[in-house]
């Protein structure tokens, strides 16, 4: 009886038990797929789940390594997914450099920047600011340098600055930036003389003009070389305004640093100008000389209200500045235009009359006449001096 | 016996519970209709379909797109398609579909809601952009005309967005399909903006583009009286492009800072010979206050576009300082008034204030010869506005 009562209760067992166990499927929190570059709600997500994804976050990631060569795009999905489980460095950095080989720079930049910048976050005891991953590494802040470089071929100063805020070597930086093969610029072009100054040392920036490299970079960009060339009373208040805007924040913009060779920024090194580099010829094999001019006319004003101001200055080859003299001018009552033909340079000056007394700021005021006052002559001489002579 | 039985009952009862295997899964995002346009979630649910099977998904989204773009391209049921259309999108969002829903919304007049369509759909990487660009422009078209307040700003706004598609290379049919965009074209800002985009395209070319700006002087001012109250000249208000700045040199060294700015502004045709062609333009000095200072100029040009000569004949010099003109044909009647305040302009704000009483205090009239230069017709010996000015004050 016993034992037929236990074969029932056995059989009952197994034929009242349902074989297929049932499936529930249980949310793991996560990161907003829309939010795992936004430093803040990532720190805020593991400072309150921690380590709780880690290993099913680790199976997207394996996956992920495991398409990287067959499907980019799905090791990509696989990486974010495991970030969004589980945030951790080594998952940004295999994400960054996926991105990077995908040239997706826009979202590696993005993506680095989360990791250079401080995220800010408030609780009990107050606002705390740090990296969420520790201070950035080297290699960090040169991938986020470079994914930005890559997307716009610049460089802001203000990203610079995040070299030497973390402690790295700018210049170091710059090596390695320049030496990256997917970062290929014409080492002769301007973009590239532009970026290259972007790492000057302040100490760098301020002599610039005595490194005899920019005084020759300089040199050649000017595009007029002739040993003649003339400013008349109609064309001395010509000027090309598109460098209005030389005085940038950091000085280190070409139109800033090569404004170093002018006399006027050498006599006020505090003041900021507009100019134009017209001419350049030379005077022998140990010297040469520049004609440029300077605007500082009020905005707007009618042309012949303009305040125009030519200098010739002479250097020697290695950019040191040997003489400079006024050449020709616009300004108020005041006019003169020049003649320089192989190192002769006449002068002839002239009085402005205006209908009311001349106030640059009143453009309610008209030319009345012009009348002849003076000329005169400067030569150039052989060591450089710019010295007037009889003629 | 019994407690036998009763332990067996028992046994098979705990034994028969359902099994049950938990599925860890990150958490998916859904959209409810309520959040059809929150760009960020939008951009986590498309995420998460890969996670449950974004092909099926898209598919079924696929569907319902189908018969709203049948119901909206064939059976010109726009209502009816909004429904399909946003359905589709709470199964899979696609760019395409918010796309096709921002056309729907902006047939039945819905514009607000089809902005946020259009948006998600650039967010989403819909292509071509320049296609967004131009229902933007359609958007921002029906708003100046719906006449809300900033109406010229969302003209300006429809216009820019015309402005950069042209540069981009697409024509003006692009425009004239659009039927709620069509329009634009006789808008006087509209027309501007072709000159700018016709100027870019002839600017190595000198005399093309003086014969450009030249005839974008549309409004005849040979007769033309400039009142007192008028010399802001506020209603010209169709800005010159920088283009033209080799015609009009006080706009190479305009300031475009964020304290101070300056812009050109066309009045009109004056006379065209065969030797000259006289204009005037109004030069605005914006600050961030009232009473902005404008000089409104006459300028005669030869044919080629050199200047000859230019005469200041109309401005807002200051608060107290005004110049006004009346042109009969080629003679230049000018006034200089002082402009007398109820109260004292540096004790009241201008709002609060108000103009008692313009003084004449000088006239001179000018004409243009034959050569294009200006002469004195009849100014007054020593017409010099810096002593009158000093005696009337």
């Amino acid at each position: 009886m016993t034992k037929q009562f236990i074969a029932v209760l056995a059989a009952a067992c197994l034929l009242s038990c349902n074989t297929v166990p049932k499936t529930e499927v249980l949310d793991l929190p996560s990161v907003r797929p829309s939010e795992i570059y936004e430093n803040n709600s990532v720190v805020v997500f593991i400072n309150k789940h921690h380590n709780k994804n880690e290993k099913i976050a680790a199976t997207y990631f394996e996956k992920g390594q495991k398409l990287e060569d067959e499907n980019r795009e799905e090791a990509i999905w696989n990486y974010k997914r495991a970030i969004t489980l589980h945030p951790t460095l080594d998952y940004y950095h295999t994400l960054g450099d996926i991105l990077i080989k995908d040239k997706n720079d826009k979202e590696a930049a993005n993506l680095y920047a989360m990791l250079v910048s401080e995220y800010n976050i408030q609780d009990e005891h107050g606002w705390h600011s740090n990296h969420i991953f520790g201070s950035p590494s080297e290699d960090d802040v040169f991938k986020y340098l470079l994914s930005n470089l890559l997307q716009y071929n610049y460089l802001d100063p203000y990203e610079l600055s995040r070299v030497v805020d973390n402690g790295y070597d700018l210049q170091k930086m710059k090596k390695r930036l320049f030496g990256d093969e997917r970062f290929m610029f014409d080492t002769s072009g301007i973009v590239y003389k532009e970026l290259s100054n972007m790492f000057l040392t302040d100490d760098e920036a301020a002599a610039y003009a005595s490194n005899p490299d920019h005084f020759k970079s300089f040199i050649s960009r000017i595009k007029d070389t002739s040993a003649s060339y003339e400013i008349t009373t109609n064309t001395v208040s010509d000027f090309v305004f598109n460098g209005q805007y030389a005085w940038d924040e950091t000085g280190r913009g070409l139109q800033a640093l090569e404004m170093l060779f002018l006399k006027q920024k050498q006599d006020n090194s505090d003041k900021w100008y507009m100019y134009n580099i017209k001419n350049t010829a030379r005077v022998n094999d140990s010297v040469l000389y520049v004609i440029y001019s300077i605007d500082t006319s009020e905005y707007v004003c009618p042309k012949p209200m303009r305040h125009i101001d030519y200098t010739l200055a002479t250097y020697t080859n290695a950019g040191k500045m040997i003489d400079a003299k006024p050449l020709a001018w616009q300004a108020g009552d005041l006019l003169a235009a020049a003649k320089v033909n192989k190192g002769q340079i006449e002068i002839n000056a002239f009085k402005r009359s205006w209908k009311k007394p001349y106030n640059k700021a009143d453009f309610d005021n008209e030319l009345v006449s012009t009348t002849a006052v003076k000329s005169y002559f400067l030569k150039i001489q052989d060591d450089g001096k710019i010295v007037e002579v009889l003629q | 016996m019994k407690i036998s039985y009763l332990l067996s009952v028992f046994v098979l009862l705990v034994s028969c519970g359902d099994h049950i295997q938990y599925v860890y899964k990150p958490k998916v995002h859904k959209l409810k209709t309520s959040q059809l346009y929150d760009s960020d979630l939008v951009y986590d649910v498309v995420f998460d379909s890969y996670e449950q099977n974004a092909d099926s998904l898209r598919k079924k989204g696929r569907e319902l797109f189908l018969q709203g773009a049948d119901l909206y391209k064939n059976k010109h049921n726009a209502f009816a398609a909004i429904t399909r259309f946003k359905a589709s999108i709470l199964i899979f969002p696609d760019a395409k579909t918010y796309y096709e829903l921002g056309n729907a919304l902006t047939d039945c007049n819905k514009y607000d809601e089809a902005q946020k369509a259009y948006n998600l759909a650039e967010r989403l990487d819909f292509e071509p952009r320049s296609l967004i660009s131009l229902k933007l422009a359609v958007l921002s078209y029906q708003s100046y005309l719906s006449n809300k307040v900033e109406k010229e700003y969302a003209l300006s706004n429809a216009v820019n967005k015309l402005y950069a598609l042209y540069r981009n290379g697409a024509d003006e049919s692009t425009v004239l399909k659009e039927k709620k965009l069509a329009a634009i074209v006789l808008t006087q800002k509209y027309k501007n903006m072709k000159i700018n985009v016709e100027a870019e395209r002839v600017k190595g070319n000198s005399n093309g583009l003086f014969a450009l700006f030249k005839s974008a002087f549309r409004q005849n001012v040979s007769n033309l009286d400039i009142a007192v109250e008028e010399v802001e000249m506020t209603k010209y208000n169709q800005s010159i492009s920088y283009e033209f700045s080799k015609f009009i040199p006080e706009m190479e060294n305009t300031s475009f800072s964020r304290d101070v700015g300056n812009d050109f502004y066309y009045v009109g045709l004056v006379k065209e010979t065969d030797m000259y062609v006289a204009v005037l333009y109004n030069a605005v000095t914006f600050y961030d206050q009232e009473m902005q200072p404008t000089r409104t100029m006459l300028a005669v040009y030869d044919h080629e576009g050199n200047l000859k000569t230019q005469k200041m004949v109309a401005c807002q010099c200051s608060a107290e300082k005004i110049k006004r003109c009346s042109i009969k044909d080629n003679k230049v009647m000018v006034e200089d008034y002082l402009r007398v305040w109820e109260k004292p302009i540096t004790e009241a704000a201008f709002e609060d204030n108000k103009v008692k009483a313009h003084n004449l205090i000088a006239k001179a009239t000018f004409s243009i010869d034959d050569n294009g230069n200006i002469q004195n017709e009849d100014v007054p010996a020593g017409y010099n506005d810096s002593s009158i000015f000093a005696k009337a004050q």
